[in-house]
């Protein structure tokens, strides 16, 4: 069952994640875990996008996958599970339709794209997130180009750092709608991408967001605090699941 | 049971699988209201309209990219690419994502596309038009390669494919397109992926080939029992990936005198692979070298096209070493 969460639940979910996240970038500099890719101050934006699914809608996300699972109801404890024993959780990403761990920062697009066009008469969107990095990658034109010209039912939201170009324009070439938002307020990007969700699934077609985000900044100082306990058991219980495991193996 | 060429057979296996199952889909450029470059797909836009059988924008990694897409939803697409040439646009996608996501999501998601692709010279078609890249995709772990020779093969092997729960390369040999005819039935049926075929039995040497080679090194059997008394063993590998080691290494053992042919370059061609598996478990059979007739080690030529491919000659000269005593 995936939950979706209310907008009461949006800041709460901003602060859970970007807990989450920078416990995994010390694991990750302290050498405990392997690389882990920062939220890097753009959690309003992916928290909020992940936030405007239904229950039916797949994702295809990027490297910040703990985003779309702590807002579609996975235990934080999974997700540091995944980090100490990768593919720990694989079923449970499956489950709540999070496709993840494509290899480039475009190579998801078609993907999304294809999976929107099949699942088009099923009442189901499809949420693609990317980086702006991304946009400069041949597949962002060919997965972006074959939603247009299929009419597929997918939302593309690109995380924008300020000073990068602007990326709304890119649509009138492709004759799809285009909205840029500021991906520093979570509820704003919510609603966006919830009605950019609910056109696509009536058959109008693609839409790329813009959402407009401020690198490096860190929104909410007293993250480590509020969720401290939780995720320090969680980390202390995925360390011994990783003991146990390499034990077993001899 | 109909007389069928390998498009005609190819058209039929579609068709078959389109009837039986709506999940499904043909996409690739042109595959539908003009019915492929080869006409492969002739008659299916008519049959099973745009919702199955998708004009496609040019460009093959979108080919691919969507198919995965469709196959992760649950549907079986069947991409065309028009000329294996053309495939190396879509190659990041065939290989860092089609043949991967089995693997990196735990099994939880499979990508069962089938990308259907003509490659081979001898049509006079240049540089682009002719290479047979089999190679690049037996070295990807993830990915099933299929290659038939016969019509009979292209339909059962075909239906094989597209039933499979992962992706599949199937390259058509396209000089024997229309050339190669035989009995085909108009009803279903499968071959199993991973089984060689003799084509041709013998006891003196052993000629491992696929594709458009398996007819050139039939002519070549044919005039060494003619003019040499030979008695050539003929192998269709069918399938290079999984590949039937024990139908090819029992003939080895079976004959001790091993050739193999293929039109790719010899270099990190197919050929070796199949030359180090042969050697790895018939070593002690063997009665002379293992000898590699293959393409040559240049880009594909526009003129000295019959100079590149193996021909029977070439193959014969090679069955004469093997054999000397």
């Amino acid at each position: 069952m995936i939950a979706t969460p209310s907008s009461a639940d949006l800041h709460e979910l901003v602060g859970l994640v970007q807990a989450t996240d920078m416990r995994l970038q010390q694991l990750a500099h302290d050498g405990i875990i392997g690389p882990h890719h920062a939220c890097a101050g753009e959690e309003p934006t992916l928290v909020g996008a992940a936030a405007a699914l239904d229950e039916n809608d797949w994702v295809f996300w990027g490297s910040q996958v703990c985003v779309p699972a702590l807002t579609r109801g996975m235990d934080v404890g999974l997700l540091f599970s995944e980090a100490f024993t990768p593919g720990a959780t694989q079923s449970e990403l499956a489950e709540r339709k999070i496709v993840t761990k494509t290899h480039g920062a475009a190579a998801r697009l078609p993907h999304a794209t294809g999976l929107a066009w099949a699942a088009r008469q099923d009442g189901v969107a499809v949420l693609c997130e990317l980086g702006d990095g991304a946009i400069s990658d041949a597949d962002f034109h060919v997965g972006v180009n074959f939603a247009a010209v299929m009419n597929a039912p997918v939302v593309f939201v690109v995380r924008n750092g300020v000073d990068a170009p602007a990326v709304t324009p890119r649509a009138i070439g492709y004759g799809i709608r285009s909205t840029r938002v500021d991906g520093m307020e979570a509820t704003e990007v919510k609603d966006v991408v919830s009605n950019a969700l609910d056109e696509a699934r009536t058959g109008t077609g693609p839409v790329l967001i813009e959402a407009v985000t401020q690198r490096g900044r860190q929104t909410y100082k007293g993250a480590n605090i509020a969720f401290g306990e939780q995720i320090e058991s969680a980390i202390t219980a995925a360390e011994r699941a990783r003991h146990a495991t390499r034990a077993a193996r001899g | 049971m109909a007389t069928m060429n390998i498009i005609q057979a190819v058209n039929s296996a579609l068709v078959n699988a389109m009837e039986a199952d709506a999940n499904v889909v043909v996409l690739g450029e042109d595959v539908g209201k003009f019915g492929g470059v080869f006409r492969a797909t002739a008659g299916l836009h008519e049959k099973f309209g745009s919702d199955r059988v998708i004009d496609t924008p040019l460009s093959e990694s979108g080919i691919i990219g969507t198919a995965i897409g469709m196959a992760l939803y649950g549907m079986n697409p069947v991409a065309e690419i028009q000329f294996a040439d053309f495939i190396f646009p879509g190659y990041d996608q065939i290989v860092s994502e089609l043949a991967k996501y089995r693997y990196r999501s735990g099994g939880h998601f499979t990508t069962p596309v089938v990308v259907r692709t003509p490659y081979g010279g001898g049509i006079k078609g240049g540089l682009y038009h002719s290479q047979s890249p089999e190679s690049l995709f037996a070295h990807i772990a993830g990915l099933k390669v299929i290659i038939p020779s016969s019509p009979y093969d292209a339909k059962g092997l075909l239906l094989s494919a597209i039933a499979d729960d992962d992706p599949v390369i199937f390259m058509e040999p396209k000089r024997v397109y229309r050339a190669a005819r035989g009995e085909v039935p108009e009803t279903p049926y499968t071959i199993p992926l991973g089984e060689a075929h003799i084509v041709h039995g013998g006891d003196d040497v052993t000629v491992v080939a696929y594709g458009a080679m398996v007819h050139t090194v039939l002519e070549a059997a044919s005039i060494a029992k003619d003019e040499h008394d030979l008695n050539v063993e003929v192998v269709d590998v069918r399938s290079l990936v999984p590949l039937d080691v024990d139908t090819i290494v029992d003939s080895a053992k079976k004959t001790g005198r091993v050739i193999v042919v293929h039109e790719a370059p010899k270099t990190c061609g197919f050929g070796a692979e199949l030359t180090a598996t042969i050697q790895e478990a018939a070593f002690w059979h063997l009665e002379a070298p293992i000898e590699r007739v293959t393409g040559l080690d240049t880009p594909f030529p526009h003129t000295l096209e019959d100079e590149y491919l193996p021909d029977a000659s070439r193959i014969v000269q090679a069955l004469l070493r093997a054999t000397d005593e």
